[in-house]
């Protein structure tokens, strides 16, 4: 019966969105322009990305700071073995998918093998993230600072390649889906209670027989893995990718504020984060202007840390304890 | 053969010898006591057999095997649960959930059959009205009987109790007494650090003393507890500091 479904928090949470992203693929068909589908493409790309990272940075608690080294991964193994050998984009993202989930690996065997604590795990990965960016800077195959281009030059969805903007909504809404089911699959499975005891306690998890280190690498491979195929899918839809775009520290945190404001251990916390706050960010970045980098990345961080202190469950706390009196849980 | 075996056991911080060269049997089905004053190096004991520290000196076996220098996760996969002095709960997650963890064991168990362990350890531990609850929500009372219980959930065959009726009203303790001898009456055998003499008294049949992290006593715990030694570093410290 549905009202017994949805008196389930995570399957409400799956149910309201779903059904949203329905609603926008809806929405989407009827848009007009393309500057507006440029922005819902987008949003849907930050929604898959917040909602892969919460399964490391949420669910397992890892302070998994520095993330988009997953995405701007995944976006030049797109660009590259696209252009450079002819790779299909979509076997692409899988291979994108591999190789950020080997990147989060390594990571996961360095910081956790040699035990770094919290702050220098979040040190480290935001370092990771612009050391990356300067190898892929200075790396003449990978094209230097002008980066990656694809031409595209009609629509085919063979090759991942659309000149019309609406397909790569509906593909971006569909991996969007899938990054929500697997979040929604790992809540509900054993590996869910595994990061949730280490999460709420790691050495009480450690003396439930729960080995904590490889529950977190197991969470940020998966994580990083859902990132670096979000990044492939990037790379076709932009068409472009540089360094300074698919590493940029002011895209990570703006990448992170939908999960964090939204509810680092919800599902429709980073879905609607995403969708109420990059459009408030393109607004933003046009307010302030190309040349206010440096203050914007300021007013992220300001945001993010306020964000962390006063709301540290997010948004979705809220509509957590309001579905438990409407659903009478205790 | 004893279940669990300690011997020459050394656990030093830098200068401070907390644990000094204990050396002590458990046997299958007892319920043995370890006493001693504040600082006596009890819990540090517990930390070292259980895995969290590995100490410099001595060897640890369970049941004949050597678990020295093993993870936490490991120790409890072989069998041996432990409670934490300060209750270190899921405080964000329910009782239940909590439980189920435990019941989990580290991933070897299916969710269904974990769920149907809590199920049965909550009911035996008294938190059945409790288990829809969040662990942080719990009085102290609730938190220290959920403690046992998500450690009894990974069905050890040996489990250590530390302070498990620290704070709690005499009632209180006479339930968890009643608990405790269940535990081992389900064939878990059980080691108890207490505080409480009252309870001490009530559950061990033999009794480990240490004094400064030495053993300074052992044997049947109503003997012990009249040894002169006993009677001037534990309850001559008690009274002092009264």
């Amino acid at each position: 019966m549905a009202g017994g479904f949805l008196s389930d928090w995570r399957n409400w949470q799956l149910a309201v969105a779903i059904g949203f992203v329905v609603i926008a693929g809806a929405g989407g068909a009827f848009a007009g322009s393309d500057y507006f589908l440029q922005i819902m493409v987008l949003a849907a790309i930050y929604a898959a990305i917040g909602t892969a990272w919460t399964i490391a940075g949420g669910l397992s608690g890892l302070l998994l700071l520095g993330y988009i080294s997953f995405f701007g991964l995944g976006a030049y193994v797109d660009g590259l073995l696209f252009t450079k050998f002819g790779v299909n984009p979509w076997l692409c993202l899988l291979i994108a998918f591999a190789g950020a989930g080997l990147l989060a690996w390594l990571i996961a065997l360095v910081t956790l093998r040699f035990g770094l604590s919290e702050d220098y795990f979040a040190m480290f990965t935001v370092a990771l993230s612009q050391v990356l960016k300067y190898a892929m800077l200075n790396w003449d195959f990978a094209g230097r600072a002008t980066g990656v281009y694809l031409t595209v030059v009609k629509d085919d969805f063979a090759t991942l390649s659309f000149v019309d903007r609406k397909p790569y909504l509906y593909i971006a809404l569909a991996l969007l889906v899938i990054v929500i089911l697997v979040n929604y699959a790992v809540q509900r499975s054993r590996f869910g209670y595994l990061l949730a005891a280490v999460r709420e306690n790691s050495q009480a998890a450690e003396a439930l027989g729960i080995d904590s280190g490889k529950v977190k690498t197991k969470a940020i491979v998966l994580s990083g893995a859902l990132a670096g195929m979000v990044g492939a899918f990037y790379c076709q839809f932009a068409t472009f990718i540089d360094p300074r775009q698919v590493f940029s520290l002011a895209t990570n945190f703006e990448m992170l504020l939908g999960p964090v404001l939204g509810g680092r251990l919800s599902i429709i916390g980073p879905v609607f984060g995403a969708a109420f706050l990059k459009p408030l960010q393109d607004l933003l970045r046009g307010w302030l202007g190309g040349e206010a980098d440096a203050l914007y990345l300021v007013l992220y961080g300001a945001v993010l840390t306020l964000g962390i202190l006063l709301l540290p469950k997010g948004v979705a706390s809220y509509v957590e304890a309001w579905h438990r009196r409407r659903y009478g849980n205790p | 053969m004893s279940l669990l075996s300690l011997e020459h056991v050394t656990q030093r911080f830098g200068g401070l010898t907390a644990v000094d060269r204990v050396s002590l049997e458990v046997g299958a089905g007892e319920i043995v006591g370890v006493i001693g004053p504040n600082g006596s190096g009890k819990t540090t004991l517990f930390a070292t057999v259980s895995g969290f520290l590995e100490p410099q000196e001595g060897e640890i076996r369970f049941e004949g095997r050597s678990i020295r220098g093993l993870k936490p996760s490991r120790i409890s996969a072989l069998g041996i649960a432990r409670t934490f002095q300060v209750v270190q709960p899921f405080a964000g997650l329910t009782v239940f959930d909590n439980v189920v963890a435990g019941a989990l064991r580290g991933g070897r168990e299916t969710l269904d059959d974990a769920r149907r362990v809590a199920g049965e350890v909550i009911a035996q531990c008294g938190l059945a009205p409790e288990r829809g609850k969040f662990a942080g929500a719990l009085p102290i009372v609730g938190r220290k009987r959920l403690e046992i219980a998500r450690a009894l959930a990974t069905r050890p065959r040996l489990i250590l109790l530390d302070e498990v009726m620290a704070g709690l009203r005499p009632a209180e303790v006479d339930q968890a007494i009643e608990l405790v001898r269940a535990i081992r009456a389900s064939g878990v055998t059980v080691v108890v650090v207490e505080h409480l003499m009252r309870a001490v008294m009530a559950l061990a049949e033999r009794l480990y003393v240490l004094h400064h992290g030495a053993l300074i006593a052992q044997g049947d715990a109503r003997e012990v507890i009249q040894r002169p030694e006993v009677v001037e570093a534990y309850f001559g410290e008690r009274a002092t500091h009264a």
